[in-house]
């Protein structure tokens, strides 16, 4: 590739691409249309009502693209603009919106629009229910015959994205409460905008929309709300309020595993020192397992749940960060059920999506890991032999990457400005764009990691230094991840690069 | 790759921890290791590894300790965290009968796993919980008795016996192989340890002749 267009790159990338095949290019691969791939969310014995969507194919990778190098420059993405004709919904910026509430969600819903033309597509094919999880933010493939279109566009909107004029700082912010105020919420434009982090107090009420749990049709939050968690209480009341003696050993095993990891989860957390937030996470662990017996309860699940208990925690105050725990003098018993419902469903539709991760054997974790290290040869493979020269293997390290999500590395703020972006990918996102994800974060300290022998790697690597990252590192991190699975992607984004 | 003079050492033993989860393996390595405790560790993902040296019969003796979860399900990681290791401390928890009674899992998990004469230490671990023992260290002995192993009792969280536990297995160990490889010199051919045994697990570091190669 040539040095001109790798000039946008965070530092480490462009120190890598020069090891790396330079028969590909990144423009080249940049990809083009969405390919929605129809699948649903997976049918646990009727939890998850399922429906799709079929996004209209949009052109999103030079907003994309500039965005990325946004994060780098320190300007904001101005070429959204064109994918979201937002001016005259602008209007909406005056209205107080707190999405994370139910009842101004209501007051939001009354006011109409003509819906975009992907709301009517959504609209479509709106299914019974709850689901549109199946687009991604960003397409899988490219499309040969437009990528020559997509280099010019993307390399216009890297100009004029160092074009020093930045948006006022509520620009994002009226984007995203104008998509959440449309009757049906465009899912395909909320998962684009959310790629790139999600403000706090939008984040609950967004988080459950891409994971399914809310539907796109925003007249039916409030009944699916109640439904959830009226069924949320009747599993409660089958798997969890029973006498001891009428479980089964394994049962017995399953919850004592549980009560053994609650009291040591993210001990570094305030919020997860409080009793009543430990029971709730323990009555939901347990019953996500007695419903998942393919799996059971897996350790390291526990750790999965303590974004989404923060981060619905936070939608009762506003958005504020409740990790520090402070806020449970105010948490009523009733918000504390409601949040624990919506965990457990936000939970089984994360986990669903990566569901042989945690059955016998652990068959897609193995996958993962096989697939960081052939990512990993190929893009530093200086890096790649010198662990190799170690004796060290992928698995020893990177299991707990994939095992935790990467929950054991950062700080959970960290965390959940990653979660925006996983959950904005789509069906692969805590799966494939994970990943890359990996890699990038395994080389961002290949220096480091070259001077190392066995012993000090593996220990370096227990526990990696990012006590100082933030939201930043977590974006740089993000968009270079971005780079490389639009370089390494899937198999047929291979197939449609075009070499010149 | 440069070592340093203090990380010299005549033999590197791997040792790896096993029992239930809970029952204070991260602890005790933590505790032997750096000399640390933590009523909220983490649990344990993965495996993970700390060293530390110590002197025994005039040798210096590297122990590289290796710790993982102690759910049955982390099976893909099994085989690799079994490889070389010449030494086991399988730990229950003394104030809960169940993991004691799953010693006997953990002994065939060892059996089906790794290398047959790999030296087993039973470890009796929380026992400053006096008032809450469950399982009696005279039931422990005779059970380690029956079963060949040693036997020991400690307490990560105050230090009681865990440096005494890491002493043993390690001397044992190292006992066991000059013997070995005396054996093997009288017998004349044969390799310097006995059954494909390797000391040195890490593919890094030899013992110090030849420690400058990488
Ligand atoms: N009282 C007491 N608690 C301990 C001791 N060792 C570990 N613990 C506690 O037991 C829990 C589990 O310990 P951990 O080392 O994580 O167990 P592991 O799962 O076997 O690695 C933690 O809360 C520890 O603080 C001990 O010797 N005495
Ligand atoms: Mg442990």
């Amino acid at each position: 590739m040539s040095q001109q267009q790798s000039r946008g790159l965070p530092g480490f990338l462009r120190r890598t691409f020069r090891t790396s095949d330079s028969n590909i290019s990144a423009t080249n691969t940049l990809p083009d249309e969405d390919t929605p791939v129809p699948s649903v969310l997976d049918n646990n014995g009727g939890e998850n009502a399922t429906g799709k969507v079929e996004a209209p194919a949009a052109d999103l990778n030079s907003e994309k693209r500039s965005s990325s190098d946004s994060r780098i420059s320190g300007t904001s993405a101005s070429a959204s603009n064109a994918a979201t004709p937002i001016t005259n919904r602008a209007v909406l910026e005056t209205t107080p919106t707190s999405a994370s509430s139910t009842g101004s969600r209501k007051h939001l819903r009354t006011i109409a629009f003509p819906p975009l033309p992907h709301e009517m597509d959504a609209n479509d094919e709106e299914g019974e229910g709850d689901t549109t999880t199946n687009n991604s933010a960003r397409p899988a493939a490219a499309a040969a015959n437009s990528s020559r279109r997509l280099l010019d566009e993307s390399i216009q909107s890297t100009t004029t994205s160092t074009n020093n004029n930045p948006a006022p700082k509520s620009y994002k912010e009226i984007q995203f409460d104008t998509i959440l105020a449309s009757p049906i919420i465009p899912i395909r434009d909320l998962r684009k905008l959310a790629w790139n982090g999600i403000p706090p107090h939008h984040r609950p009420t967004i988080w459950k929309i891409l994971l399914g749990y809310l539907p796109a049709n925003t007249s039916r939050h409030a009944t699916t709300l109640v439904r959830r968690r009226r069924e949320y209480k009747d599993a409660m009341k089958q798997h969890y309020d029973i006498p001891d003696d009428t479980r089964t050993n394994s049962e017995q095993e399953t919850l004592r595993q549980v009560l053994v990891d609650v009291p040591r989860t993210m001990p570094e957390v305030p919020l997860f020192h409080n009793d009543r937030v430990r029971r709730c996470l323990s009555r939901l662990l347990y019953i996500w397992a007695m419903r998942h017996p393919a799996s059971s309860y897996v350790q390291g699940i526990n750790d999965l749940a303590t974004p989404l208990i923060a981060v619905f925690m936070s939608g009762y105050f506003g958005g504020k960060d409740c990790l520090d725990g402070e806020v449970m003098g105010d948490v009523s018993d009733l918000m504390l059920e409601e949040i624990e419902a919506d965990t457990y469903w936000c939970l089984t539709s994360l986990l669903s999506g990566i569901q042989d991760h945690y059955t016998s054997d652990q068959p897609g974790m193995q996958r993962m890991v096989m697939h960081l290290e052939e990512l990993v040869n190929r893009i530093d493979a200086d890096l790649a032999a010198h662990l190799k020269s170690t004796g060290i293997e992928f698995i020893q390290f990177a299991f707990k990457w994939m095992n935790c999500l990467l929950l054991r590395e950062f700080r959970l703020s960290c965390v959940m400005r990653l979660w925006d972006t996983y959950l904005s990918e789509g069906d692969g996102g805590f799966e494939d764009f994970h990943v890359y994800v990996c890699a990038s974060f395994l080389v961002h300290f290949s220096n480091e990691l070259q001077q190392m022998g066995f012993d000090e790697l593996f220990q370096f690597m227990q526990n990696m230094p990012t006590d100082d990252w933030g939201d930043r590192e977590i974006e740089i991190l993000l968009s270079s991840a971005f780079v490389l699975s639009t370089l390494f992607g899937g198999s047929e984004a291979h197939l449609n690069v075009v070499r010149h | 790759m440069s070592t340093r003079a203090d990380e010299e050492y005549d033999y590197l033993f791997k040792v790896v921890l096993i029992g239930d989860s809970g029952v204070g393996k991260s602890n005790l390595l933590s505790r032997f290791t750096r000399n640390e405790f933590n009523l909220e560790s983490k649990s344990t993902i993965g495996v993970e590894f700390a060293t530390k040296s110590i002197q025994t019969e005039g040798k210096t003796i590297k122990a590289q300790i290796w710790d993982t979860a102690g759910q049955e399900r982390y099976r893909a990681i099994t085989s690799a965290y079994y490889r070389g290791a010449v030494g086991a401390l399988l730990v229950y928890d003394i104030s809960k009968h169940s993991t004691f009674e799953n010693v006997e899992r953990w002994l065939k998990e060892l059996r089906d796993h790794a290398e047959a004469n790999i030296v087993v230490m039973l470890v009796g671990n929380k026992s400053d919980l006096r008032h809450l023992r469950a399982v009696e260290t005279d039931e422990a002995m005779a059970f380690s008795e029956q079963h060949n192993l040693a036997f020991i009792e400690t307490s990560a969280l105050d230090a009681s016996g865990v440096d005494t536990a890491f002493q043993r297995i390690l001397t044992e160990i190292y006992r066991l192989m000059s013997r070995r490889n005396m054996a093997a010199e009288e017998g004349g051919n044969q390799p310097r340890l006995t059954s494909g045994q390797t000391i040195s697990l890490s593919n890094e570091k030899q013992p110090r002749k030849n420690c400058c190669q990488g």
